[in-house]
């Protein structure tokens, strides 16, 4: 999804300004044998009302940036979204962002912009990924016309890859495992469980430990081919 | 633009949990936190190298392990580890010097990177924190590094650390004056000879010149006689006035009988006088040498082996038991080898036993038995014997006498002696020592025979294949002669040492059980307790840690012959000195097995027990990374033993 010259021909809103700015500043994919020092990732989780992409709306977000294969506690950014018809349904149980406290959150035009702002040139990492992506996705359309397009890393897939407890096997009832069931397997205490700012902290710890992980047992420094990547 | 971020907070809290942060105000520690950065390192990972200078940025080690190795000479030791919650790199940024040691993840580490600017303001604004991180530098000693001094503290944060002058404040007792009778005076216009006199019938050092209100003038001592009339050569029958030594140095009754012998040393002199008001316009009271203030100033080992001396009941043999108990935990406290607190152990309770002995005899000859005309000798044996009993938890003893010549003579003997061992060892145990569960007491017979009996056991074919007879040879190979006939108990053990050497089955046999004792600790070197047993977190202290180092040392010194010591400690000191290829590791071997005697005995004081099972909890997070180390230490000396002795590799 490059450009749009058919959205200006037939008269549909544009690419916004911060959207452009994402698009130019992100590249689809890098070089197999990129050194991982080398990249930024992104941590990333949403807080949203459900699991509908189209209905549902994300109440709150958080990043973790890390560079160098060093998560930035300074760099971490936290948004709480407004979102005047927000729901009060089983997912505030989950959460617990009540309908009246995404009142003190931005709007999410806002919001979004900031998030492009922080995800320019950055591999994003999450946690059953696909489904944040999707709904950001859907709210990028909205607000921004643009569709996230970071090479993507799932720390599920990884924790599948990288740690024999959680290997692929042929049981055709195996999921992917779960942020909790993959930190209680490694010893890492979660923060701030279900908060988008404690998810995506944990989730970027988790990160970094599984990469260490897979440094030890390939007894050499990581390199990009060795993640195992997705495209948006 | 974004709501407040919590991360740090929960950051901060998880820091909070350990010092120094713990001791840092929590905004303080937030802000810290808010501008950290996280790092996992891979196992074999590493944090900075020997040689590398500190940038601006210490670490606190939130989860893994990180291991300090310090290469010297082209070979790396591990000096220390750090495990959760420590914090790594702190003296090197400190001091601004290059770090002196290679710090290696020793498992997937989990790091917060701090900057170290904020932090030391912080530090500086926090004494309490400051000292924490300033004593908490002591392993850097063994790096080749000046000590830093410590500053005393207040409130000290363990609750633990004393130093040794406090452990004998704490307990120092008052100077009380004698009554006036003992006090031995002249007037000024006495002759030195009529001085010299009273000194000499009295038996006194020195004799106090008072005026005729009592008040201290001088005091002329005998050092003071001796300069002035034999070398000197003056007249004898000059006035004291001349020759004394003034003005006195005077204490007020009721002082600190510590803080008297300080002044003492101080003014380099041997006794001061007590007066009414403690000036020496007051009318003299007393004079104390510091032999009196000595022992007076309880708390102190020679003031106790005095008591022990002098003490004829029951309850008082208790009462300085106890008192022999407080100065082993303030010493302990202070931080005193605990090998050596076992020698000074041994030697109060073999003046006890010997005491104890002599009140026996009496007792056993009021009774109408004499004692058998024979050689005899008390022996300590066990731990006893190896001078590690510091708790009166246990104790190991047994007699040896000469034969008589016919079997129905001996029995005769062997039923007084166990008489005897009776009535000492119902003394012990009314001063407060638990009967040896083993049985390995004088009165049972089986440990009260002649020395051709004891000889003829530990020759015996079927020794080595009864865990009794196993058990009998190490208790009894560890004997210790306390009292009675000395050359009968040295021709006892050097009979022993001298079949022990022989029987390489025996060695085989002993070393095979120091293998077998496996340390606590998983394969990547974190504690893993007793599953079973009454306290399902505690484990097993002595058999899986003081056993293994001190049956190594045992073995080790039968098959090299190594037999002037006694202790463990000393035994390995021998080995070290005696067996170059062994050297390294019997340093070691000694560092730890003072250091777990030290905790297994602190433990018994917290516990009242014998603190053979130690709950990790209860330790301080630099003693269990120490307690580590010195299970790490077991293990070594288990597989350099695999080796000596040629055992194959993990029998079942």
């Amino acid at each position: 999804m490059m450009s749009f010259p058919w959205r200006a021909w037939l008269g549909l809103p544009q690419v916004t300004e911060a959207g452009q700015a994402y698009r130019d500043g992100t590249p689809r994919r890098y070089p197999g044998k990129t050194s991982l020092e080398r990249l930024t990732f992104v941590a990333l989780d949403a807080e949203t009302t459900g699991f509908d992409t189209g209905r549902d709306r994300v109440l709150s977000l958080a990043v973790a940036p890390i560079r160098a294969l060093r998560l930035e506690l300074a760099g971490m950014e936290n948004w709480l979204v407004y979102q005047p018809t927000a729901p009060l349904n089983a997912a505030v149980t989950v959460h617990g962002i009540l309908p009246s406290e995404t009142a003190a959150g931005e709007p999410e035009e806002q919001v979004l912009a900031g998030l492009l702002v922080a995800l320019r040139g950055a591999v994003l990492v999450g946690h059953h990924i696909a489904f944040d992506v999707a709904m950001l996705n859907a709210a990028l359309e909205r607000h921004h016309r643009v569709r996230l397009r970071n090479p993507i890393l799932d720390t599920a897939v990884m924790a599948q890859r990288t740690v024999e407890a959680f290997g692929v096997t042929a049981y055709p009832g195996q999921r992917p495992p779960s942020l909790d069931e993959v930190c209680e397997h490694l010893g890492l205490p979660a923060v701030e469980r279900h908060t988008a700012a404690g998810d995506a902290f944990t989730t970027a710890e988790l990160f970094l430990v599984l990469c260490a992980r897979m440094q030890r047992l390939r007894g050499r420094p990581l390199v990009v081919e060795d993640l195992p990547l997705e495209r948006a | 633009m974004s709501s407040k971020n919590v991360i740090p907070d929960r950051i901060a809290e998880a820091m909070r949990r350990f010092p120094p942060f713990s001791m840092l105000p929590f905004e303080g520690v937030r802000r810290l936190a808010a501008q950290a950065t996280v790092r996992v390192l891979p196992a074999g990972g590493k944090v900075w190298s020997q040689g590398d200078s500190p940038g601006a940025e210490i670490y606190f080690l939130a989860r893994g392990r990180v291991e300090y190795l310090w290469t010297v000479d082209g070979r790396s030791e591990r000096v220390d580890v750090r495990d959760v919650g420590d914090v790594l790199g702190l003296t090197a940024v400190m001091r601004n010097e290059a770090f002196r040691v290679t710090a290696q993840a020793a498992e997937d580490s989990l790091l917060y990177t701090l900057a170290w600017p904020p932090l030391r303001e912080l530090l500086e604004t926090n004494d309490e924190a400051r000292h924490y991180v300033r004593r908490h530098q002591f392993w850097i000693s063994r790096t080749g590094m000046p000590m830093p001094a410590s500053e005393p503290v207040a409130a000290s944060v363990t609750g633990r650390t004393k130093n040794i002058l406090q452990a004998h404040l704490d307990g120092a007792q008052r100077v009380e004056p004698r009554p006036i009778e003992r006090l031995l005076t002249c007037g000024p216009d006495s002759s030195l000879l009529e001085a010299a006199d009273l000194m000499s019938s009295k038996r006194v050092p020195s004799i106090l010149v008072v005026d005729d209100q009592r008040r201290p003038l001088g005091i002329v001592t005998a050092s003071g006689l001796v300069k002035e009339v034999i070398v000197s050569g003056r007249d004898k029958l000059e006035p004291v006035s001349r020759v004394m030594a003034k003005p006195v140095v005077t204490i007020s009754p009721g002082s600190s009988a510590t803080a008297a012998i300080l002044l003492m040393l101080r003014e380099r002199i041997g006794q001061v006088c007590v007066t009414e008001d403690g000036t020496p316009q007051g009318r003299a009271l007393d004079v104390c040498t510091h032999k009196d203030l000595l022992a007076q100033s309880g708390h102190h080992p020679a003031g106790l082996l005095r008591e022990l001396r002098l003490a004829r009941t029951n309850a008082r043999f208790r009462e300085l038991c106890d008192e022999i108990e407080a100065i082993a935990r303030s010493y302990l406290e202070a931080g005193i080898s605990a090998i050596y607190l076992g020698q000074i152990c041994a030697e109060l309770y073999d003046e006890l036993v010997q005491r104890l002995l002599v009140l026996a005899i009496d007792e056993v000859k009021e009774s109408g038995t004499p004692l058998p005309r024979t050689a005899w000798a008390w022996l300590s044996v066990g731990s006893d014997g190896r001078r590690e009993q510091i708790l009166r938890t246990d104790m190991d003893n047994a007699i040896v006498f000469a034969s008589l010549g016919s079997a129905e003579a001996d029995e005769q003997a062997r039923a007084v002696f166990v008489k005897l061992a009776t009535a000492v060892i119902d003394r012990m145990a009314a001063a407060g020592f638990s009967r040896c569960q083993g049985g390995v007491m004088a009165q049972n017979p089986r440990w009260c025979r002649t020395r051709d009996e004891w000889l003829a056991e530990m020759q015996s074919p079927d020794l080595v294949d009864s865990a009794d007879g196993l058990l009998r040879a190490t208790v009894l190979y560890d004997l210790r002669y306390v009292a009675g006939d000395k050359s009968l108990s040295d021709s006892l053990r050097e009979g022993i040492l001298k079949s022990t050497t022989g029987l390489s089955a025996l060695q085989q046999r002993l070393a095979e059980q120091v293998i077998d004792a496996v340390p606590p600790l998983n394969l990547i070197g974190r504690f893993v307790v007793e599953t079973l047993g009454v306290g399902s977190t505690d484990f097993d202290l002595k058999s899986r840690g003081l056993a293994p180092l001190r049956d190594a040392a045992r073995v080790l010194s039968m098959k090299y012959q190594l037999n002037r010591r006694y202790s463990t400690g000393g035994r390995w000191e021998e080995i070290r000195r005696s067996l170059p290829r062994l050297e390294e590791m019997a340093g070691l071997a000694i560092e730890a097995y003072d250091f777990l005697l030290r905790i297994r005995t602190l433990n018994g004081l917290r516990r009242g027990d014998s603190g053979r099972h130690l709950d990790p909890q209860t330790l301080t997070k630099v003693e269990r990374a120490q307690l580590a180390n010195a299970f790490d230490v077991v293990r070594m000396v288990q597989s350099s033993l695999r080796i000596e002795f040629q055992i194959e590799s993990r029998r079942l």
